[in-house]
């Protein structure tokens, strides 16, 4: 989700590469994907407990609760509208892009960023780690690094 | 409120967050790591435990051990024992400079909670443990609660009103430890806890145990804490809060907030 914030505000930043890690490349997609995630996690609690909020559920203006952290209305509206997409300044911009499983999306879209850039140097990098990053049952498990802060290194130092 | 970012420790390789309290110092609880999450907590439950604490009173340091958040691994060579005993002591003397000795509680989840219990055994300046999902030893009467709570778990399958959601994917993704646990925990023996709670009783220190649902595989009613202890006279000093709608890391909000309330009312009875 920072990734994907970062460069939706590029054009009010002043530099010249950016490294990406796990975007989220479609912020509605995003936000579904919590909505239905939240709901499946739900329907798991093993005690009936009346009190537990259901998402949605609520005064107008409350917020909603999704895994685990709580949004405004106005924040899940401001997510959605999320893209990774080519635009303004990012076109010169040089992007650096790591990329976890499910990897295929991702080099996907960073490829087609690339073509409709100016920029040289360029890169995806894939490693096959399933991140879990949706998952409620993975979301506080600790996952071994496996070369992706390296990898992340590199992409920040290399010329 | 106010909250700072502190360093201390051997080489101050330890980092912690204190939060100050609002009015008036009723006292300083430390937060031990839940596992290796780091000091925010499962869920930022730590964070929100800290500040609800804060308008109570109390100051709380929620810090993380070496090699876990922003702590530097230090004595590597050392047992973990040995080395989470010689972290927690360096988080005693620092809130104990910082604050004086005054009514030091210790606290956390999971081994959170067993290493404050056990380290509150070999230091008298800790006057209260907060353990939440620490130790369980079914007793009788465990074994037909849990057969029931099974039997209407199935049948609320049975009816499409659950759905179990898959367990974690702690294992090794790749290399020669491929589909092995990453984390193997072992609970305290029965004999060591009850040697240390008897040690912490008679030396007049409060202990508060909470039990969520999430350690249902060996705590599911009330009464088997009494049962788990008979020996031992709690003078008072134990107290009890069970919530078995809870999951072990409260995911929801309403959860974290009964535990922090939970919490906040047995420190400042």
């Amino acid at each position: 989700l920072g990734a994907a914030l970062l460069w939706n505000t590029l054009d009010r930043l002043e530099v010249g590469r950016v490294v990406l890690w796990d975007p989220v490349c479609d912020g509605a997609e995003y936000i579904a994907a919590l909505k239905e995630n939240h709901r499946r996690y739900l329907r798991a609690v093993e005690y009936v407990d009346w009190h537990f909020p259901l998402p949605g559920r609520g005064r107008p203006g409350a917020t909603v609760e999704l895994l685990g952290s709580t949004y405004s209305d106005r924040m899940v509206r401001d997510l959605a509208a999320l893209r990774i997409d080519p635009r303004g300044k990012s076109r010169a911009v040089q992007l650096k892009w790591l990329a976890t499983a499910p990897a295929a999306p991702q080099v996907a879209r960073f490829e087609a960023l690339a073509r409709a850039g100016a920029s040289d140097g360029n890169r995806v990098e894939e490693i096959l780690v399933d991140c879990s990053w949706l998952d409620v049952a993975s979301l506080e498990s600790i996952v071994p690094d496996l070369g992706i802060a390296a990898a992340l290194a590199a992409m920040v130092t290399e010329t | 409120m106010k909250e700072s970012c502190c360093q201390f420790g051997e080489d101050r390789h330890l980092a912690g967050i204190m939060t100050e309290a609002v009015d008036g110092g009723k006292g300083t609880v430390i937060l031990v790591n839940a596992g290796l999450i780091p000091k925010r907590g499962p869920f930022r439950l730590y964070a929100e435990l800290a500040r609800r604490l804060s308008r109570a009173g109390f100051s709380t340091l929620r810090f993380d051990l070496g090699g876990i958040g922003d702590s530097l691994r230090n004595s590597a060579g050392q047992p973990l024992k040995t080395r989470t005993e010689l972290e927690i002591r360096a988080a005693l003397d620092y809130v104990e400079g910082r604050y004086g000795p005054a009514n030091l509680v210790l606290g956390g989840l999971c081994s959170g909670a067993e290493d404050s219990f056990r380290f509150a055994e070999i230091d008298s300046r800790v006057t209260g443990v907060v353990m939440i999902d620490s130790f369980g030893y079914p007793m009788p009467g465990w074994a037909w609660r849990n057969f029931l709570h099974r039997a209407v778990r199935r049948s609320r399958r049975a009816l499409g009103l659950y759905h179990p959601y898959p367990h974690p994917k702690v294992s090794a993704p790749v290399g020669s430890q491929k589909g092995k646990p990453l984390v193997s925990y072992e609970y305290m023996s029965h004999a060591e806890s009850s040697r240390i709670l008897q040690k912490l009783v008679n030396r007049g220190t409060r202990v508060h145990f909470i039990y969520t649902g999430g350690a249902s595989g060996v705590f599911n009613h009330e009464s088997q804490l009494k049962a788990m202890f008979a020996g031992i006279d709690f003078r008072d000093l134990v107290t009890l809060d069970h919530f078995p709608h809870m999951d072990h890391t409260q995911v929801l909000a309403e959860h974290r907030r009964t535990l922090v309330e939970s919490i906040t009312g047995r420190l400042t009875a």
